[in-house]
């Protein structure tokens, strides 16, 4: 090699290490700049975390069906926004208690829920980092979704908290820190907005419901009244028609007796009715006064049982009662209650064919609930004859409903043409067996 | 022929029934399913049942999945394709064992395929990413698919598949193997020979280095580049410390590729197989990388993640397939999305998945998930690829 070719060779290498510098520097530099491109883009993304999962939040209170729903809904929106591996809600369960129930939890597949956690001195903001260490209250959140990163908030005045949480603090999670209490805390406050205007909603839905059907039970109530009302009194105007002076109909002593009994008997029916109405009425207006009072079963039955007879017997529609419940009290107005039944089975008897039977029983059940049954049977010589039978179930049910409703309870009414029934059902607060009556006195 | 079905719901039953609305009641021979980690893979397979009956489910976790109509990556998303033609149901081979040697299960596995693949025929290999969490160690897919070359003897398919993932942290895997849920385990459907493949392969990394070679290595752990530590070669490129858990970060910045072919022929980014950087040891100065088959004297770049460039293969790939494809006899088309690739990791303003969503034809069933590694052919045969995305068309012959 000459010198020439050497002198050529080093400066080709020279030229060479020269490019390589070069390229290796310009490399890096856009190395850097590519990657503090994509590091400002992220950063970007989070900042907009905080907005986006507002009006993702807001979005969901109109599709959740239900408060449970809001929850599992809310953490979906706050995972997917905030990029953490899991997130819950909790609420305390007694307020400054410290004592916290995990209400909805995400992204802890196959691990069991913790059914309780206590905190004591329970922080309105928390966070941990790989620095943190691990004491109070660290100890005490990290182990809410046994992870070791997690960001909290926490609602003195609502007892509602949000936990998020990371495996790690690389890839794409990055350490929390102070800067994301508004993320944290903006999350749980809409979410505390969305449950407050879900709650507004369901109560605004509810009264509505309620509302319409008032208004449609008090139009049906009105047409049943004018029905139920129209009988008896036609009998009355009929009789005392036939009764009255210049009368051309031949009245007899036998017959005189006779449409005065009937004038009675449907003069006592329109009173009856009237005395349902004012019930109803009070009822709608929320004066009726009520005083229960543990009765034993067999008294509260005792009194419609008599009257169903009573109301059977020209027809000989019979009417058993099947009390195999005798120890039993039961929590109710002794007045109200008792007319009550009395309707259903007076109504049954009604709606029973001459010389069938009507069956009245009660029965406890394995929840403490109590069950009345009052069951008709097809069974029987003739049809029922009173045309108005149906009118005056009608008109009965409104003011039953109310009535069992008031007492917590509820009917049901089966019209099955084979055997027609009514199932009265209380709750378990309002019934107790005698033997428990001395250690639990009203 | 293939329904797809697509759900994001915190509730995998609600979800799953979400899905099943889209598929026709009864067709279903076989759900390919991708769920998102988030989800309880028991629960899913539950809701699956009680909507399909007792069809074979395969797949497995994914860190996001989408389809025509959306895509997302919050681990709560559920996408199916159900197969409902018999004549082009794949055969499912499932191999567990990976937790005592990857090779070893892929090769049982190559051997089985080798018994009942046709010809050139495409399988389709599934396995869980993840051999365990802490300390975190992958599952290496390139000794799954060396062993399953290896157990292919002179069998000769189109592997293409990908690793499954719980979420983008690689916090966990699983696959569903046609019976259940299984961890450790590679699952290959064998395609009949009447199904044939298109594939692209979507890059997006440039070099930003000269070559250096690797002159220390051991496994997947690199020591030494051209003789300095491996670590702070990678640091002064980047210009800045990295310490502790921030080396998991370099997943998200760098990678080391490895030219193939003429090293001095123009940039071409299908040239270059590409290793993500798993983390760094500063106290041994090494990285490690996801798969451990460079070797000591590869020659390598340090190789910089660009989201232009990213973006731009996507849509260079999809009008190649596009111009490929015939509409008539293709029937689906898989995505397999290095998790990478996602706007919140990559930072890339644009969701190159949403390249490919809409890129491809709308009559097209579409089934896609974002993977911990992508393995498709390459340079003559099969190979893992980081940070990548996949395109695989699935078509009749004539």
């Amino acid at each position: 090699m000459t010198t020439h070719d050497a002198g050529r060779q080093e400066q080709l290498l020279r030229e060479l290490n020269y490019y390589r510098r070069e390229c290796n520097d310009l490399g890096a530099r856009l190395l850097r700049l590519q990657e503090e491109q994509s590091q400002a883009f992220r950063e970007a993304r989070r900042s907009r975390t905080t907005a986006r999962l507002v009006r993702e939040a807001y979005r969901l209170a109109d599709g959740a069906t239900s408060l449970d729903a809001v929850g599992g809904a809310m953490l979906d929106v706050i995972v997917d926004n905030a990029m953490c591996d899991r997130a819950a809600f909790l609420a305390e369960m007694q307020p400054g208690s410290g004592l916290f129930a995990v209400t909805h939890v995400l992204g802890q597949p196959g691990e069991p829920r913790p059914a309780a956690v206590r905190i004591a001195n329970c922080p309105g903001f928390f966070f941990t980092t790989a620095q943190t260490r691990i004491e109070p209250p660290a100890y005490e959140l990290t182990g809410i979704l046994n992870l070791p990163y997690i960001l909290w908030a926490y609602d003195r005045a609502s007892g509602n908290a949000l936990i998020l949480g990371n495996r790690s603090e690389s890839n794409v999670s990055r350490p929390f820190e102070a800067g994301d209490q508004e993320l944290i805390e903006g999350a749980l406050s809409v979410y505390l907005d969305v449950l407050t205007r879900k709650q507004a909603e369901l109560r605004l839905r509810r009264a509505k419901q309620i509302a319409e059907e008032s208004v449609a039970a008090t139009a049906q109530f009105l047409a049943d009244a004018s029905g139920a009302l129209r009988p008896p009194l036609n009998s009355i105007i009929g009789c005392s028609e036939k009764m009255a002076s210049g009368s051309r109909y031949p009245l007899t002593i036998e017959g005189c007796a006779e449409f005065a009994d009937r004038i009675h008997e449907s003069g006592n029916q329109v009173l009856a009715l009237i005395s349902g109405i004012l019930r109803y009425c009070s009822f709608a207006e929320g004066t009726l006064s009520f005083a229960p009072d543990w009765r034993p079963l067999r008294d509260v039955l005792g009194g419609a049982l008599r009257d169903g007879a009573s109301l059977g017997r020209p027809r000989g529609v019979r009417v058993d009662g099947d009390l195999a419940e005798a120890e039993v009290e039961l929590l109710v107005d002794a007045d109200c209650f008792g007319e009550a039944l009395s309707a259903v089975v007076g109504n049954a008897v009604r709606a029973s064919p001459s010389a069938g039977r009507v069956r009245v029983a009660a029965s406890l059940r394995q929840d403490g609930t109590m069950e009345i049954g009052v069951h008709g049977s097809a069974d029987g010589s003739d049809p029922p004859p009173d045309p108005a039978a149906e009118d005056v179930a009608q008109i009965s049910l409104p003011i039953l409903r109310a009535v069992v409703e008031a007492h917590d309870g509820q009917i049901t009414l089966h019209d099955a043409p084979a055997a027609p029934c009514a199932i009265i059902a209380l709750p378990a607060h309002r019934v107790r067996t005698s033997a428990h009556a001395a250690d639990d006195p009203l | 022929m293939i329904s797809i079905g697509y759900a994001r719901h915190f509730d995998a039953a609600q979800a799953v029934r979400q899905c099943a609305a889209t598929i026709p009641k009864g067709d279903a021979r076989m759900l390919l399913a991708f769920c998102g980690g988030k989800h309880d893979p028991q629960a899913v397979l539950a809701a699956l049942r009680s909507e399909f009956g007792p069809v074979p489910i395969v797949g497995g976790s994914a860190a996001g999945a989408l389809c025509h109509q959306a895509g997302g990556y919050s681990g709560l998303e559920i996408a199916l394709a159900a197969f409902t033609d018999a004549a082009m149901l794949p055969a499912i081979l499932a191999e567990p064992g990976m937790q005592e040697g990857e090779q070893a299960t892929g090769q049982r596995l190559g051997a089985r395929i080798a018994a009942v693949a046709a010809p050139g025929a495409v399988v389709l290999l599934l396995f869980d990413s993840v051999a365990r969490s802490a300390p975190l160690r992958l599952h290496p897919a390139s000794e799954i698919v060396r062993g399953v070359t290896a157990g292919l003897g002179a069998q000769t398919v189109r592997l293409v598949g990908g690793g499954t993932l719980t979420d983008m942290n690689l916090s966990d895997g699983w696959v569903f193997d046609g019976t259940g849920c299984r961890k450790h385990t590679a699952v290959a459907l064998v395609f009949p020979p009447q199904v044939t493949a298109d594939i692209a392969i979507l890059h997006g990394c440039r070099p930003v280095s000269t070559f250096m070679d690797i002159t220390r290595i051991d496994g997947a752990d690199v020591f030494e580049l051209d003789g300095k530590p491996a670590l702070a070669v990678i640091e002064q490129m980047l210009g800045l410390p990295l310490g502790g858990s921030q080396g998991q970060d370099l997943s998200l910045i760098a990678t080391l590729g490895e030219k193939q072919g003429d090293p001095f022929a123009p940039y071409d980014e299908s040239a270059y197989v590409n290793r993500l950087i798993l983390s760094a040891n500063r106290e041994a100065g090494s990285i490690t990388l996801f798969e451990p088959d460079f070797a000591r004297g590869t020659r390598v770049q340090i190789m910089a993640r660009d989201n232009g460039l990213m973006l731009e293969s996507v849509r260079h790939g999809i009008a190649n397939i596009n111009r490929a494809i015939v509409a008539e006899r293709a029937f689906l088309a898989l995505y397999i999305d290095c998790a990478g690739r996602a706007s919140a990791r990559s930072g890339a303003a644009v969701e190159e998945a949403d390249l490919v969503r809409n890129g491809l034809p709308p009559g097209l069933p579409l089934l896609g998930f974002y993977s911990g590694v992508e393995v498709a052919p390459f340079d003559g045969y099969s190979r893992p690829l980081d940070w990548t995305g996949v395109i695989t068309v699935l078509s009749r012959t004539p």
